[in-house]
């Protein structure tokens, strides 16, 4: 057949997003970690649609319960990523998970110096059982870690805010509170939607959308 | 994203949202079942007040003729957005720039039209924005997420969505622009949206569509951190053509192959003396003209199919020769005078082996979507070339020697080659008013 020249496009620039989930036993009450599989599944969904011209979302999961923080999802394309639902025991080691996420976005090969800012994103409905204070500090210091976009969610009432707000550590950063399911999976969307709009049209003058929420 | 629940406007219609085909800052575009028809929701419920003004202000905006997505009805509370006029079977022009992870780029790039359409394409969405203009208006955000074109390769319309920020004036305090797309004065926060501004994006979409890279993006950008990009977006870069200094790009499409002479002036133009200077930016009607012209002066290639610019000798894709070529060169004709040399040539399109339609554009000098009207269709033939008018319309031919000119009827009429004597003249209008000709002469 003819053979036509050929030619190479631009590779896609990464937008990586990590996700650091609390699989405490405590999530076992009230359907918690039924509805947070279930917002993760459709972000997955809605993230894999994505489809931007410049930027490759990828998205990494790391949970923590158990004693131990690990990845149930490594660093993956969001067309590829699929959610396995995850299960909850034990206590909430959450300064491990402050450590693999640190080391995950600070590693060179991982995330290449190319890579848009990443999102961080923590979930919790309780307190952490080991020691976090310096591993969230070490993360905050780090050049990947202080310039990453954070949101954080506390579910239920047990949430430990103040941690979660150190998390941010932006005076104005808002911590997202969950009673039910509605309101976990509202913040799911509401991470998409943040993701998904930094490619997006922008008014320079307008504050960040805030999320009304539909009524449609 | 799972499908909504239906919406109603404020006439009581009922709309069933069937697909998002897009989402920006401000929304969420929709498509309705039945697909003419789009729905813009809004995420803030308080912008209800602003949606309602932007919306009356539109709809007093005469936009018919244009291919732009007119709203027709506000959405009844409390969603907030309207209801926009649509076409079917339409896909965002971004799938033009970016192609399948795996696919072969030259070939998919012909499979999804090539060259010809995509400069088809871009100068039917520079005639919807140099509608826009023309009325004093100007769009504001356009990028390659609210330009829609046919799905089907074999067409070739193209639709605006999103009149959210159309107006009339210019306010440095409600600029709008989506990353890459922003003029570099409103990127710095000096300006608001103009004419201007929306001419810079219109070319940034045209080179992106053609060449398939970003014209601020050399290999250095591409390759270095996201910091970077956003300089070269902010206009702080020279462009990766720049005569002067280097910002090359080793990707996407030759920028010779793909934009032509006039083309690549017209980008050089908006990004090297246009980028620090707004009022020299060539405008999108010089885009259209550049781009219609730059089109019809393709030829198909008879061993890859690829579409090419008829100035190549060979084919640029494959290599094979070039068809034989006669060259129809249009004039203008008045009587008493005959052929006014003076004006010189109006427009030059190559006749290779495919029929080659002649529109309004090139025979009545008609601007804008009713000019897409072919009028006649020139055809190859072994005796000669044969000349047939399109349903409803009208041409003459007069022959060498200057008799009369005679009808041609929807058999069409064969015009025998000639070399020796002046050739045929085909008319495109009565020979008793001033009109369009077109002389076709074989080429070497």
């Amino acid at each position: 057949m003819n053979t036509l020249q050929e030619f190479t496009i631009a590779r896609a620039r990464p937008l990586p997003v990590v996700l650091l989930v609390d699989v405490s036993g405590s999530m076992l009450e009230h359907g918690k970690i039924q509805s947070l599989n279930q917002a993760v599944r459709e972000m997955f969904e809605a993230l894999a649609d994505e489809h931007d011209l410049r930027a490759q979302i990828q998205i990494a999961v790391i949970t923590f319960g158990d004693r131990r923080a690990e990845f149930c999802l490594p660093l993956t394309p969001a067309a590829q990523a699929t959610w396995m639902d995850a299960t909850a025991s034990g206590n909430t080691p959450m300064g491990a998970a402050f450590e693999l996420a640190r080391g995950l976005i600070e590693d060179r090969d991982q995330v290449p110096a190319r890579a848009y800012r990443p999102t961080l994103v923590l979930v919790s409905d309780g307190q952490p059982n080991d020691e976090w204070e310096t591993p969230l500090a070490a993360l905050l210091a780090s050049e990947r870690g202080g310039k990453a976009f954070r949101m954080a969610m506390g579910i239920g009432a047990d949430a430990d805010l103040e941690v979660l707000q150190k998390f941010l550590s932006v005076p104005a950063g808002k911590v997202f509170t969950a009673a039910d399911a509605r309101q976990i999976r509202q913040f799911f969307r509401l991470v998409t939607m943040t993701v998904a709009s930094r490619s997006r049209s922008a008014d320079p003058n307008a504050a960040p959308v805030a999320f009304d929420g539909w009524d449609v | 994203m799972e499908p909504r629940r239906p919406v109603t406007d404020e006439h009581g219609a009922v709309h069933h949202l069937s697909r998002r085909i897009g989402a920006g800052g401000q929304g969420e575009v929709w498509l309705t079942d039945g697909g003419r028809r789009v729905v813009k929701l809004f995420y803030r419920r308080g912008a209800a007040e602003r949606v309602r003004r932007q919306i009356a202000f539109v709809k007093r905006c005469d936009l018919r003729d244009l291919h732009v997505a007119r709203p027709i009805a506000l959405l009844a509370a409390p969603a907030v957005g309207y209801v926009a006029e649509f076409l079917a079977d339409m896909v965002p022009i971004r799938s033009l720039i970016r192609p399948p992870s795996d696919a072969s780029i030259a070939g998919w790039y012909r499979g999804s039209g090539g060259l010809r359409r995509r400069l088809r394409l871009l100068a039917h969405v520079g005639e919807a924005i140099a509608g826009i203009h023309g009325r004093g208006l100007s769009y504001g955000d356009l990028s390659h997420d609210n330009t829609f074109v046919s799905a089907p390769v074999s067409a070739s319309e193209a639709w605006l969505v999103d009149l959210d920020n159309l107006r009339h004036d210019t306010d440095v305090h409600a600029a709008v622009y989506t990353p890459g797309y922003g003029a570099p004065e409103v990127v710095a926060g000096a300006r608001g949206n103009s004419s201007l501004t929306d001419a810079w994006a219109f070319a940034v979409l045209a080179v992106q569509v053609l060449a398939l890279v970003h014209p601020l993006c050399g290999d250095a950008v591409i390759d270095g951190a996201p910091e970077l990009e956003e300089a070269a977006f902010a206009g702080r870069l020279p462009w990766i053509e720049d005569s002067r200094t280097d910002n090359a790009c080793s990707h996407g499409l030759p920028r010779t192959l793909v934009l032509g002479r006039k083309l690549f002036e017209v980008a050089r133009a908006t990004f090297e003396a246009g980028r620090v200077d707004p009022l020299v930016r060539p405008g999108v009607s010089t885009w259209v003209d550049a781009l219609h012209t730059a089109a019809d002066q393709t030829l198909r290639c008879t061993r890859c199919s690829s579409t090419f610019y008829a100035s190549a000798a060979t084919c640029p894709w494959c290599g094979a020769d070039g068809p034989a070529l006669a060259l129809v060169s249009v004039h203008r004709w008045e009587p008493g005078v005959g052929v006014v040399e003076a004006m010189g040539t109006l427009a030059k399109l190559p006749l290779a082996d495919e029929p080659l339609v002649l529109t309004r554009r090139v025979t009545q000098a008609e601007v804008g979507v009713q000019a897409r009207q072919p009028q006649v269709t020139l055809e190859r033939r072994d005796r000669g070339i044969l000349v047939q008018t399109a349903e409803g319309a009208s041409c003459w031919v007069s022959g060498p020697g200057a008799s009369a000119a005679r009808a041609v009827d929807d058999r069409g009429v064969i015009l025998p080659w000639s070399s020796h004597v002046p050739g045929w003249l085909i008319h495109f209008g009565a020979v008793d008013e001033p009109h369009r000709v077109a002389r076709i002469e074989e080429l070497a």
